[in-house]
């Protein structure tokens, strides 16, 4: 007898469930959870597990793909002549890490260092996934400290070349100094106008006014010149491009108003401007600030994305020894090997063994493929059961996976930069206010003189800057976004919440993305004995199909849980065709209905039919023959995801046409198609056997059809070129990738919900926005009018100014994004990331 | 009130100073990663062995 039962179980590392028999031990998935847990132990650093269960986090490190030998870690040390020396013989380099999640693996890290010999810290910086590793070079060398993290599942790898990395982390520090800088400006002129104002009322020294002045338009003037001089940097750009934009009203004003308040201040003139100068300097450059963040976070995703491939390869030399070598190093014509669990390095031919690869990134079928001797094979699938030689073909960017990448990049960088939406209504208003000072200054001069006009000029351009306008829109969107975040929908690109508020046509993908991606027996015609011959059957099968039968017979059937059957058994295993055996003296076998016959195994006619149908439904089939008699059939296939039919009838109900884009048969999409109630619809919108290429033209070829804009939702690296090429990107997984949140919008775990509650927001949003363009345009003919006609007394001018900015902040802060509650399902599923809960 | 005189350049010489020194702060990298500090007080110290 088959002495265990086997049950899920979690794995003691990492949580994912394995069937295992023994259950008073540590229980793995793999020897890669196996040796993190062994090391963790080892080092004394079980609150990791702790710290883990307060972030309940579900994906840990230890599942890793690259098992990279100790001469891997050689290329390491090849990167120690860029790291920076210190003073006191040390060294300091950053590297990338991958495989950091969480809080967890933070600490996890960072605890690690007194245990490295010779390593001084190690700090980890969570938004790039860097590590800043200071080490002694006499005492250890960069391989050695790779080792031990790599058992722990984290990559050490060079940082990839973002081109303009180092000019992004530059840009931010400007903006921050900028903020700084114009904040400490703004405060003091302020108060110090404050003082002016305080004392017009109740009388002080002309002595004291003219000090205070003097104070305050210096103050003002160094607003202008430091925080305030970007806006003369792009006014000056517009101008020479001939482009309207907002920036050349606002550097006018800055510049009038300074040069006006200086000129005043010598003279002795009493209403100068220098107090409204460095405010509207302090709310424009929050604006830019917001603005760059939004720019700042996509480029740091996408640089995530491109980390995600294997960087080393173990390559057969010519004396058939094994080496490992950095996976830029291969040249066609190179022998690999590729274990098991390894992702293959290269484009190439198989020349010896046989497997099944995952392909889901690149095909996103949802089924492994069966790959033999002379096969083609594609750099970065999975290889899942045994050992592969390969033959490499094409490496880098020749590779497949080499050109996809560079097919995201191009599609990225065609993107249109972040849409400044008050450029378009700033636009004419830039015209308007010129024009209208012109007229204002020409008139004033003619009736009262130049030192009047240029008064009331000022007034004018300081009290009609657009800034409520130019504030009004990144405002609006960063409320969203953050409020977005705290339902764990992750925006990274502020144009998504315009784009959505149109309704257009939604693609999705297929796998993973309208069904779960997990293979499960949908159904079984046959009894329960049948059933449970067959799942002991394949319970010695490394099939991905057999988890599923087998999970599949342990749920539904008594018997296997509580009697398991004998263990003299014979089984044999024919790749793509099925598995037979012996099994308690009975012939048993699970396959395809052609085998069967080949077998002379006699197939029921009602089976037979059974089979056919299951296949047009796009589904799996699988006979099921004891004793050379077939008992039924059993169906297994990818389920639907439980929102999915609810999604498709929201977006229905809000004008938006829907289509299915997947690397799948056409028969499997055509199925899905039925099951979500679009049977009725066009048929060119349901493609099957298509290629990511195929899906960025087709996503393409939509947004160039003028039918508004194009959504695609998808969940793999092989819809991410059409996620960034489509107008509102969406990955939505339920396994947690880091690759994937380079899309503009990145929904984790099972809640397709949220992009109703995205498109309704966005919507929220844009109303929001034309409120606070309504306001700030009425807010601006009131003053405008009052400016040209020379009535507009400093005082209120200055009052009105802070007024203005007041009211669009309230208003977008007030904004109803998001503002129904969550519903009990869409709530913040426990397996996000700490990280991701807390939004920055 | 000629205080003022004395007291304000004080006054804005004591903010520029902390204004210059929020700058050092910007360029010295400590804004550079705002998401780890923000989870690293989580992370507890380790208890002290008592022998």
């Amino acid at each position: 007898m088959l002495s265990t039962i086997r049950k899920a179980v979690p794995c003691a590392h990492c949580g994912l469930p394995v069937l295992s028999a023994i259950h008073d031990a540590p229980v793995f998935c793999c020897h890669g959870c196996q040796g993190a847990y062994a090391l963790i132990h080892q080092l004394r650093l079980e609150s990791f597990y702790d710290l883990q269960t307060v972030t309940e986090h579900h994906s840990l490190p230890g599942q890793t793909k690259v098992d990279a030998s100790k001469e891997a870690w050689a290329q390491l040390d090849a990167l120690s002549s860029q790291a920076i020396e210190t003073p006191d013989g040390l060294c300091t380099i950053r590297l990338s890490v991958n495989g950091i999640h969480c809080a967890a693996c933070v600490w996890l890290i960072e605890k690690l260092q007194p245990h490295l010999h010779g390593v001084q810290s190690t700090q980890v910086r969570m938004n790039d996934h860097s590590i800043q590793l200071t080490y002694d070079p006499k005492q250890t060398s960069l391989s050695k400290i790779a080792e031990p993290l790599s058992k722990l599942g984290y990559n050490l790898a060079p940082m990839s070349q973002m081109e303009d990395r180092d000019a992004m982390q530059v840009a931010r520090r400007e903006h921050w100094w900028g903020l700084a800088l114009a904040f400490f400006l703004a405060a003091n002129s302020m108060w110090i106008g404050i003082a002016l104002y305080a004392g017009e009322s109740t009388g002080m020294t002309a002595a004291h006014a003219t000090f205070l002045r003097c104070v305050g338009a210096s103050l003002g003037a160094l607003a202008a010149v430091f925080p305030g001089r970007i806006f003369f940097e792009t006014a000056f750009q517009a101008i020479r491009t001939r482009t309207p934009h907002v920036d050349i009203p606002v550097a006018l004003a800055i510049g009038v108003g300074t040069f006006s308040s200086l000129i005043g201040c010598a003279v002795g003139y009493e209403h100068i401007y220098f107090d409204s100068i460095a405010a509207l300097i302090l709310l424009l450059r929050v604006g830019r600030y917001l603005q760059f963040r939004a720019q700042y976070r996509t480029g740091l995703s996408l640089d995530r994305l491109f980390r995600w491939n294997t960087p080393f390869a173990t390559r057969i030399n010519t004396e058939s020894l094994i080496e490992t070598v950095a996976v830029t190093d291969l040249k066609p014509g190179d022998t690999v090997l590729v274990k098991a669990g390894e992702q293959l390095p290269a484009d190439g031919r198989i020349v010896q063994g046989d497997s099944t690869l995952d392909c889901a990134w690149l095909t996103g079928e949802s089924q492994p493929i069966e790959v033999q001797e002379g096969d083609k094979v594609i750099g970065g699938t999975l290889n899942l059961r045994s050992p592969l030689k390969i033959r490499v073909d094409t490496v880098g960017e020749k590779s497949r996976m080499g050109s996809l990448n560079q097919l995201i990049r191009q599609a990225t960088s065609q993107k249109t930069p972040l849409i400044q939406l008050a450029d378009r209504v700033g636009g004419w208003f830039v015209w308007v206010v010129l024009g209208l000072s012109l007229c204002t200054f020409v008139g004033w001069t003619i009736t009262s003189g130049v030192f009047v006009a240029t008064r009331h000029t000022v007034s004018l351009l300081t009290i009609a800057c657009p800034c409520a306008l130019a504030l009004a829109a990144p405002l609006v969107i960063t409320v969203a976004i953050g409020r977005a975040a705290h339902r764990s929908i992750w925006i990274h690109n502020g144009n998504v919440l315009e784009m959505l508020s149109q309704p257009g046509i939604a693609w999705f993908d297929k796998t993973g993305t309208l069904t779960t991606g997990r293979l499960r027996v949908v159904d079984w015609t046959g009894d329960d004995e049948a059933l449970v011959f067959a799942a002991t059957l394949e319970l010695h099968s490394t099939h991905p199909l057999a988890e599923a039968i087998v999970t599949y017979a342990s749920t539904n059937t008594n018997q296997f849980q509580t009697n398991p059957l004998s263990d003299d058994y014979s089984i044999e295993q024919v790749v793509g065709r099925g598995i037979h055996g012996q099994v308690l003296g009975h012939h048993v076998a699970a396959g395809t209905i052609q085998w069967m016959e080949d077998q002379d195994i006699h197939v029921k006619s009602a089976d037979r039919q059974r089979y056919q149908l299951v296949a047009l439904d796009g589904n799996t089939p699988l006979i099921v023959a004891i004793d050379r008699t077939t008992r039924g059939v059993l169906s297994i296939g990818d389920s639907l995801r439980p929102d999915a039919v609810r999604l498709i009838q929201e977006l229905d109900r809000r004008g938006w046409e829907v289509g299915v884009l997947s690397g799948d048969r056409q028969e499997v999409v055509e199925a899905i198609a039925n099951r979500l109630g679009l049977r009725s619809r066009d048929r060119t919108h349901f493609i099957g056997e298509l290629s990511p290429e195929d899906k960025l033209a087709i996503v393409k070829a939509s947004k160039s059809r003028d039918s508004g804009k194009v959504m695609m939702i998808g969940d793999g690296i092989n819809d991410a070129a059409a996620l960034m090429v489509a107008d509102i990107g969406i990955a939505v997984r339920s396994n947690d990738d880091l690759s994937m949140r380079a899309a503009p919008v990145y929904i984790p775990g099972d809640r397709l919900s949220a992009v109703t509650e995205l498109i309704d927001a966005s919507r929220a949003s844009i109303r929001s926005i034309h409120r606070c363009f309504a306001a700030s345009l009425l807010y601006n003919a009131v003053t405008i009018s009052l400016a040209i006609s020379g009535s507009m007394h400093p005082l209120l001018a200055a009052v009105l100014m802070p007024i203005s900015g007041l009211t669009v902040l309230t208003m977008a802060v007030s904004s109803r994004t998001f503002s129904h509650k969550p519903s009990v399902e869409s709530k913040l599923p426990s397996n996000v990331p700490l990280s991701e809960v807390i939004p920055s | 009130m000629s205080v003022l005189y004395v007291a304000l350049p004080i006054a804005l010489l004591l903010g520029g100073a902390s204004c210059l020194a929020c700058l050092g702060c910007i360029f010295s990298g400590q804004y550079d990663d705002l998401e780890s500090s923000s989870i690293r007080f989580l992370i507890d110290d380790e208890p002290k062995k008592k022998k």
